[in-house]
């Protein structure tokens, strides 16, 4: 078995909402808790998918890996050793894993050109200007676009073509990991795929490893191996695609799956629409956070916390999990009923 | 008892800017019969918001150059500030894609519907002192009356608690519930057609869900016609009854929604679908169409998709394009079409 390159431990971040001198005298400081106690590891060369809705700590837990927030209490190791924020880690681990983030545009510095943009984490790495302008000029041809794109701006680039330039700068210093935040969610379907094409052509060229965030399902089952599914900063089931799309052991992966709109106007799906909103991350409910909205839900669910249960390949934080895993149509089955 | 509420005819409109003359929308023509849901999809710049927009009259700093608008009888084109004004108020609404800028953010939601439904009443006349609650010129009945009205907006399109959320503000409602809100807004004024640009394309799966299952649900109850911009195939297929392929300014294909989307008689639209990722089997490459969306500035030469089609032979370049029946109620604008089912024949 190989070594994980990521193993995450219990991690939790809690953003301050109010932590003011008086709210602290009074003991009633209130926290955003974006990241509950989530572990889980990314073995070398594979994609995780972490999905769910806005506001259920993707991003958080992805900002931790990469470094962009220290996790409160529990750790991140990075090739079996802890990595704390991104100042404090050594120029090894920070050259190993990129970043591409949701808006290929906002993530662009305005004022320089392509050329810098691409050049600079090679610039931090203390690289010549000569091996520079060769390594950008082939990073470039490598993500599909001309020279000519070198002394522009990225206000004169299609969102398609600032995603490729936020890629090329992403593999600039040949990472091990790569973080996709959501690469694809502001393109069109055809440009999408352009994108999707080669990112797994750099994944078996460079043997990358992913860890791709993303809310559309119907990406995510076509590039990753494994998939995270999280709510409220908690996870709900991690399992193989394959699994996790026909054997779905968890109610909240049910009802995000029957949320995709088919393209097949022949196959309309049983839906299992969620009523409200997410709940606020500031108060979270008691026992499983799902049991708000979760249509099995029952008094167990709103008390007891559920551990985390081993089915097949999967593995689902639900206590009804393994009578859901067995009987698919259940939850149909009772929204029919109501 | 299909009757036409919207007709759109050889509509043109452009955009004059340094670089020559844009071509948004170049020659569109569909039509919306009351009750029904219709989708308009294609890529972004290919003139989709732009028709929409001309149909209720906002293409500012664009110009409709020819083609007629007809809603309900009337002509939109040519119809004056106070007309266009009333078919706003009472006959066409819209529901644009970003609810945080076009909600007003110094007032509160509540206030918002209640000018809506303000309006409706009386799209001919917006007094100031309807607006400045003075007590002499106001009654207190009515305004908590138009209050309860919005109240029960909010409920119908989904928005939990509206007796307390009926005077929060913008900021303090998630984006689906902005969306929402946006949905009740326009409600209130009872429309006959409901432009809907791009409402769910920010939002999550599980909301888009719901959203569109309001949709629906409110199309079903109150007889409402729908046109529904999207980019997304998956949105057509769960909600519409008719479907318009948009591509450089033009339609492409038009017709009822199984049979484009599961028989496309168009090569662009059988490239969205490529597309889609569900249409690839697990860790293959993508279908991708080469090339790129055309800049339409300049008078726009043969067909628009041309250059990345497959099968564009050299009568695409030139000339108009042909409108072929390929079904009932189904056209296609392609010089190909014969050949185009032929091959998809053999495919099969």
């Amino acid at each position: 078995m190989t070594k994980p390159i990521v193993e995450i431990d219990d991690v939790v971040k809690r953003f301050p909402v109010d932590d003011s001198f008086f709210a602290k005298l009074l003991g009633n400081e209130t926290y955003v808790t974006a990241v509950d106690g989530v572990s889980l590891s990314i073995e070398p060369g594979e994609t995780l998918a972490l999905v769910g809705e806005s506001g259920s700590g993707k991003s958080t837990l992805a900002n931790m890996v990469t470094g962009l927030h220290s996790p409160t209490s529990g750790t991140v190791k990075f090739d079996g050793e802890v990595v704390g924020e991104a100042t404090s880690r050594n120029k090894e681990t920070l050259a190993a894993i990129g970043m591409v983030f949701q808006n290929p545009r906002g993530s662009l510095d305005s004022r320089l050109t392509i050329k810098q943009i691409i050049a600079e984490p090679l610039k931090a790495r203390g690289w010549s200007a000569a091996e520079r302008e060769q390594k950008v000029e082939s990073l470039i041809e490598r993500v599909n676009l001309s020279q000519a794109y070198l002394p522009r701006h990225p206000h004169e680039l299609s969102g398609g073509e600032a995603q490729r330039v936020a890629i090329a700068r992403a593999i600039a210093l040949n990472p091990r990991l790569i973080v996709l935040d959501e690469p694809v969610s502001a393109l069109d379907v055809s440009v999408q795929a352009k994108i999707v094409n080669l990112l797994m052509e750099l994944q078996d060229e460079l043997n990358l490893t992913y860890l791709f965030i993303a809310h559309d399902l119907n990406v995510v089952e076509h590039i990753a191996d494994r998939i995270a599914v999280m709510y409220l900063g908690q996870l709900m089931e991690i399992a193989p695609t394959e699994v996790l799309f026909t054997e779905t052991s968890h109610p909240y992966t049910e009802t995000l799956l029957s949320a995709i709109p088919s393209v097949d106007p022949t196959k309309q799906k049983e839906r299992v629409i969620l009523d409200g909103d997410i709940p606020s991350p500031i108060n979270t409910p008691s026992g499983c956070v799902f049991h708000t909205r979760c249509p099995l839900a029952d008094e167990h669910c709103a008390t007891q916390t559920p551990a985390a249960e081993h089915i097949g390949e999967s593995t689902s934080w639900c206590h009804y999990a393994a009578e859901f895993a067995d009987d698919e149509k259940r939850i149909a089955g009772v929204m029919s009923d109501d | 008892m299909s009757e036409t509420l919207l007709e759109v005819e050889d509509l043109h409109t452009r955009f004059a800017t340094r670089e020559g003359t844009v071509h948004a929308v170049e020659g569109v023509s569909f039509s919306v019969d009351r009750g029904e849901i219709v989708g308009v999809v294609g890529e972004s710049g290919s003139g989709k918001s732009v028709t929409a927009r001309s149909l209720i009259r906002l293409e500012d700093p664009g110009y409709i150059e020819r083609g007629s608008v007809r809603f309900d009888g009337i002509e939109m084109t040519d119809a004056d500030d106070r007309t266009i004004r009333r078919v706003r108020g009472d006959g066409m609404a819209m529901v644009f894609q970003d609810p945080m800028e076009t909600l007003n953010p110094v007032f509160s939601i509540g206030e918002q519907i209640v000018e809506s439904i303000k309006v409706h009443e009386s799209p001919e006349k917006q007094g100031l002192l309807d607006y400045l609650n003075v007590p002499l010129f106001s009654s207190r009945g009515k305004r908590s009356q138009m209050r309860q009205r919005a109240i029960d907006l909010m409920s119908e399109v989904g928005i939990p608690h509206p007796e307390t959320r009926v005077s929060a503000y913008p900021h303090e409602f998630s984006g689906g519930m902005r969306q929402r809100a946006m949905l009740a807004i326009a409600l209130a004024r009872e429309p006959d057609l409901l432009v809907a640009d791009e409402p769910t394309t920010a939002l999550d799966v599980t909301i888009q869900a719901e959203i569109l299952q309001r949709i629906r649900d409110l199309n079903e109850e109150l007889d409402m016609a729908v046109l529904m911009i999207t980019h997304d195939l998956g949105v057509v297929a769960e909600l519409c009854d008719k479907v318009v392929v948009m591509y450089g300014g033009q339609v492409m294909e038009e017709g009822p929604v199984e049979d484009v989307l599961t028989n496309p008689k168009h090569p662009y639209t059988e490239s969205l679908l490529g597309c889609m990722p569900q249409t690839c089997a697990r860790g293959e490459p993508l279908n991708v169409i080469e090339g790129r969306v055309p800049s339409m500035v300049g008078e726009p030469t043969g067909c628009p998709f041309a250059s990345r089609c497959w099968c564009s032979s050299e009568s695409c370049t030139s000339g108009e394009l042909p409108t072929e029946q390929v079904g009932d109620d189904h056209t296609s604008r392609c010089h190909h079409v014969e050949e185009l089912s032929e091959s998809m024949e053999a495919e099969q």
